[in-house]
């Protein structure tokens, strides 16, 4: 079987349609907050919740307990509750009476514990005999073929196919974990997979077509066809059937879907992975396991025939039965009747038995809350009802109220600030990511002297891919939203001792050991020594090793950066260079010859090699050398062309890679026009273009922990879960051009005295830390001065965030930081910092309107200034990036607090590594995404409550609301409601929100909200 | 000059989709085709900027390739789920491929 090209794109176009609603997962070195229902953010947010129940069994809110904590907290306010109630009934036309018991029901724990059976008698009299809600089970998209198997016969279908994709996954995918490769790895994963299901003879039949088909076809395409039809999936149901396979591993889909995208990654290039051939590897499994269960069940389960089986009374039990609900006194009535075949003539009995159950059930839910209540409701079953349908929706008046009374506190506290002047002549201005955590430290820096501090997208406005030559790594440090066009390489300086080499290869050692236990084995003699200090330093000192150990390995080493553009001239030197050393390697290698000291034979030598037409055709006969190079060298004719056809296929010395050469090195560096354009940017987004101080300070910001592969969670999330120190070095060295100051004129007007320098903050310390490399001397004493109050700031906002870890005893500023300090270098601590846990805002206004607000790191704070954004196309940039991500980030943690076990990874106590890019639970399980229960959980409780991002925008209401509509990503998620919108509109002195029960914009005075 | 009677085939689409239009398009051997970023407009799905620096998936795109009349077909079929759920659309127009005879 062949399929067509129309089939091939109506396959995969179905395909798409089916994992949009699975989120990307990104490899976890470069780990990306999103949202995992981004797929759905077309919906509205309630609904999206619902629907989501469907593909991933989650919960839609939390539990009635978790919210009555909030409250008892003081988090809900009670008139906020009051309204969102109220607001429910009237949508629902439930009277007053209703309103009261929602409210009894919320505010009032459920304290019965006896239960009087006369009054549940007398309200099961009052209750109408209507059965239940659990109804036989139809195919669809949460039950499938092998549900329904799993169903009626009791048998683990879903497990074992789930458990084989795993094995192939992890196979496949690895990348460079594993000591074994499959065979054939780099020409794909469903070929790889085809030559090793061929020696599998309990998978593998030549009899059967669809191993025939193997054989004759590499399309996944025919696979995937041929088992749709010999399973008579009717067409329209194509898609909602291929949304049920992928949604049966959803981890492995989410990391397919991002390599499909990204076809420059580099495991991706060498081995191609595709959704396609995972959903036919998949089919081909199921297909398999239905043939086999032929024999068990006496026909082959296509989805008439399943259909029609499901149908039927008998089946109905048989669900009951193999879902373990069936009611306790029929366990062996049922297995009584199924050994005599008689499961049809049960049926009958069970159900009356089953709708008596229910009944009493219902009466019993109806005592319990009726109980301590005065009003009384005339009929029984519409109060069921009811009480049913407020409980399938009540979480989301919680939260509901749970945001407003988090907003009524927002917005008191800037409409008090609102009259706050910004600084005059502070003595340095720093440069934040709008990162939560940036909030305290910038509240303390700003505390400790005249320091003026300011919000940015930690890439600072330059996406860029930063190529470190040394580490062999390349990495894009900008949202995961944009491709970087320009490269930035990093290289080695020739300062750095020659102990290198040892250095990378013990590194290199130590890494295979925590991987391999094959190497841990032959290798751990001969670093002994090393490993054995380094297991009981990082665990019993690590404050004291630690630093130790990064004198000996150190990973930081003095590296330049490349930024500016080389000219065409340059670019052609560099690749003469390069190619002439590579020829002189290639004559080494091939001749046993040095020929260093001929430099224009070798010149003229590689201006053949790598000219557009042959210039060196191989004359018959002739023997005399044509080049000076060959001449030199005593070398014959064939030898030259010999020599020039190994320079062209095996060294790369070509026109065409001399082409390829210049069009990467063509984007090497930013023009001066782009430095320009970048560095304008980052300015005016936030509203710096006059004023300036003495010192302009960029602060990239990292993470750093000990055997936590959830490290890059903790970056950057604007560098794509990277350290943003790069990011600040270029702006700084752009901006300290005099060039750049001239082309920013009049705009942007910079004073000559002022330097720009960058620093890093690390996120677990707190500790920031200025780059003095290529500071003028004359200004060394005030960097000094500057960087001790940084010291002073970080103990006194350390002091504030190590509260909050556990085991955090009595500490003070000295105690507080060595307690973090030890936290970030202890390998076996699972929370070194609480990362972006409890964001719930985001606020896009001057500093001054949140200068002095203490926010406790739940606040991303964007500087903004409308007044020089007449046409909001700043606002527009920070809109359509910097919240995008921020909700991404917000969503991230919303759903991990929500349903831990389905969109987040549960406990890192159980974790592994899996191919060096993600985590399992156990030894086998579908690829873990979202956070780890260490990350929103405290003690067992959600740390992280989950509200929405409470979006704030220091502007005009009426003439910048015009930008949210657009985008339409930014008005699908005001609209939709995935974050909350409010404007603070200075000028007509309110605040502007969008409401979504009434669907419309609301304007509350600031004189209104201070009471 | 050959002049050769073909399809012009024009797929607007968001930015996120554009890896995977390219990859479908050379699963049925199409390796030619332009692409325009930042398309600015309105649609059924709504106002669409243009111009958004820092955000690539959400701006609009236009891949243009000229095709065989009976690839074109099965572009504009195959891809029509994908078109009932997503922002975009396909034109399909008559055009003429003028090729250069080498010498």
């Amino acid at each position: 079987m062949i399929v067509s090209n129309k089939e091939i794109l109506y396959i995969n176009s179905l395909i798409e349609n089916a994992v949009d609603l699975f989120h990307n997962f990104w490899p976890m070195t470069s780990f990306i907050h999103h949202n995992p229902l981004h797929g759905f953010e077309n919906m509205h947010f309630e609904e999206a919740i619902c629907k989501a129940t469907t593909y991933f069994h989650n919960r839609k809110f939390l539990s009635r307990q978790e919210y009555q904590k909030f409250y008892k907290e003081g988090k809900i306010d009670t008139a906020k509750l009051k309204t969102e109630i109220r607001d429910y009934c009237h949508k629902k036309e439930l009277g007053e009476e209703y309103a009261k018991l929602f409210f009894h029901i919320f505010t009032n724990p459920e304290t019965i514990n006896k239960i009087d059976k006369q009054k549940v008698k007398q309200i099961k009299e009052r209750l109408s005999s209507t059965c239940t809600s659990r109804r036989p089970q139809k195919l669809g998209i949460n039950f499938g073929f092998c549900d329904a198997i799993d169903g009626l016969y009791g048998t683990t279908l879903c497990q074992e196919i789930n458990s084989k994709l795993n094995k192939m996954a992890m196979r496949h995918l690895d990348e460079g974990q594993a000591s074994w490769l499959p065979a054939d790895k780099e020409k794909g994963m469903f070929y790889s997979w085809k030559r090793l299901i061929r020696k599998d003879r309990l998978f593998f039949d030549k009899s059967l077509q669809i191993c025939r088909i193997l054989i004759q076809s590499d399309k996944p395409e025919d696979v995937i066809f041929w088992v749709l039809s010999e399973l008579q999936i009717p067409k329209d149901d194509w898609e909602e059937f291929f949304v049920l396979q992928f949604g049966k591993l959803h981890g492995w889909t989410g990391f397919l879907r991002w390599r499909s995208t990204n076809q420059d990654y580099l495991y991706q290039k060498k081995y191609p992975a595709y959704l396609e051939e995972f959903l036919a590897i998949r089919l081909y499994f199921l297909y398999m396991y239905l043939y086999k269960m032929k024999n068990k069940i006496g026909f082959f389960p296509d989805f008439v025939k399943l259909k029609s089986v499901l149908a039927q009374k008998e089946s109905f039990l048989r669900l009951e039965y193999n879902s373990e609900n069936i009611l306790p006194g029929f366990i062996e009535k049922y297995e009584d009747a199924l050994h005599k075949n008689s499961l049809k003539e049960m049926y009958d009995e069970y159900m009356i038995a089953f709708s008596e159950e229910h009944r009493e059930q219902n009466a019993i839910f109806l005592h319990k809350i009726l109980k301590n209540l005065d009003e009384d409701f005339d009929d029984y079953s519409l109060l069921l009802e009811n009480l049913r349908e407020f409980e399938d929706y009540e979480g989301f008046i919680w939260l509901k109220a749970m945001e407003e009374s988090y907003l009524d506190d927002l917005m008191k506290k800037v409409a008090l600030n609102i009259d706050k002047e910004s600084r005059d002549n502070p003595s340095a201005q720093l440069f934040f990511c709008i990162d939560v955590r940036s909030e305290s430290i910038r509240r303390c820096i700003e505390e400790s002297g005249n320091f003026d501090t300011y919000g940015i997208g930690g890439f600072f406005g330059i996406p860029l891919k930063l190529i470190d030559i040394s580490k062999k790594y390349e990495s894009n440090l900008c949202p995961a939203v944009v491709k970087p066009k320009n490269i930035v390489y990093k290289f080695e300086d020739t300062q750095t001792s020659c102990g290198t080499k040892l250095k990378k290869v013990l590194k290199h050692i130590y890494h295979d050991l925590k991987y391999n236990t094959m190497s841990a084995y032959i290798m751990v003699e001969t670093i002994g020594l090393l490993f054995g200090f380094d297991f009981f330093g990082k665990t019993i000192i690590p404050n004291q090793y630690m630093p130790l150990r990064a004198k000996f390995l150190d990973e930081k080493y003095r590296g330049k950066l490349l930024i500016d553009k080389y000219s065409k001239k340059d670019i052609l030197n560099r690749i003469k260079a390069l190619q002439k050393e590579i020829i002189k390697l290639a004559i080494k290698d091939n001749f046993a010859l040095d020929v260093s000291s001929l430099d224009d034979e070798l010149e003229e030598f590689l201006e053949i090699a790598t000219s557009h037409e042959d210039l060196l055709k191989l004359k018959k006969g002739k023997i005399e050398p044509i080049t000076k190079l060959a001449l030199s060298l005593n070398l014959m004719h064939h030898e030259e062309v010999k020599l020039l056809e190994l320079l062209q296929k095996e060294y790369q010395v070509s026109y065409f890679h001399k082409m390829q050469h210049i069009e990467k090195l063509s984007k090497v560096g930013f023009t001066f026009n782009e430095q320009l354009f970048y560095a304008k940017n980052a300015l005016k987004l936030t509203g710096l273009s006059e004023k300036f101080s003495s010192v302009v300070i960029f602060c990239g910001h990292e993470s750093k922990s000990e055997n936590n592969p959830y490290e890059s969670a903790l970056d950057c999330g604007a560098c794509g879960g990277k350290s943003s120190d790069t990011n600040a070095k270029v702006l700084a060295y752009i901006l300290n051009k005099q060039e750049i100051r001239d082309g920013l004129k009049p705009d942007i007007k910079i004073p000559k005295s002022t330097i720009f320098i960058s620093a890093l903050h690390n996120t677990v310390t707190d500790r920031v830390v200025l780059d003095t490399q290529n500071i003028p001397k004359d200004r060394k004493i005030e960097i000094d001065n500057i960087q001790k109050r940084l010291n002073s700031a970080t103990k006194k906002s350390a002091l504030q965030r190590a509260k909050s870890l556990p085991f955090a005893k009595e500490l003070n500023e000295k105690r507080a930081l060595k307690f973090i300090e030890r936290n970030s270098q202890d390998w076996s601590q699972t929370r070194p910092e609480w990362g972006l846990a409890t964001n719930h805002s985001f606020i896009i206004a001057p500093r001054n309107t949140t200068r002095g607000i203490r926010f406790d790191n739940r606040v991303f704070l964007h500087s903004y200034d409308y007044t020089q954004d007449k046409i909001g196309y700043y606002l527009e940039i920070i809109l359509s990036a910097p919240l995008v991500i921020g909700e991404w980030i917000n969503m991230e943690h919303f759903f991990s607090a929500l349903d831990n076990k389905a969109f987040g990874s549960e406990s890192k106590v159980y974790h592994n590594v899996v191919g060096r890019f993600g985590v399992i639970s156990g030894n086998i399980s579908d690829l873990r995404t979202g956070l780890a229960a260490q990350s929103v959980y405290k003690r067992g409780e959600i740390y992280h409550e989950p509200i929405r991002l409470l979006t704030f925008i220091d502007a005009p209401f009426r003439r910048y609301r015009i930008t949210i509509d657009k985008i339409k990503k930014v008005s699908e998620l005001v609209y939709n409601e995935w974050i909350k919108m409010v404007f603070i509109d200075r000028e007509e002195e309110a605040f502007f929100y969008y409401h979504g029960n009434s669907k419309s914009w609301k304007k509350i005075e600031f004189k209104g909200v201070i009471k | 000059m050959i002049m050769q009677k073909m399809k012009k085939v024009e797929i607007i689409t968001e930015g996120s989709n554009i890896e995977m239009l390219k990859r479908l398009l050379d699963k049925i051997d199409i390796q030619g085709y332009t692409i325009f970023h930042n398309l600015e407009g309105m649609g059924s799905h709504g106002f669409h900027e243009g111009h958004l620096l820092f955000n690539e998936e959400d701006a609009l795109v236009m891949l243009m390739s000229v095709v065989e009349p009976q690839k074109a077909e099965d572009i504009a079929l195959g891809l029509e789920p994908f078109l009932q759920k997503h922002s975009g659309a396909i034109f399909l127009t008559d055009t003429i491929r003028a090729k250069a005879k080498k010498n």
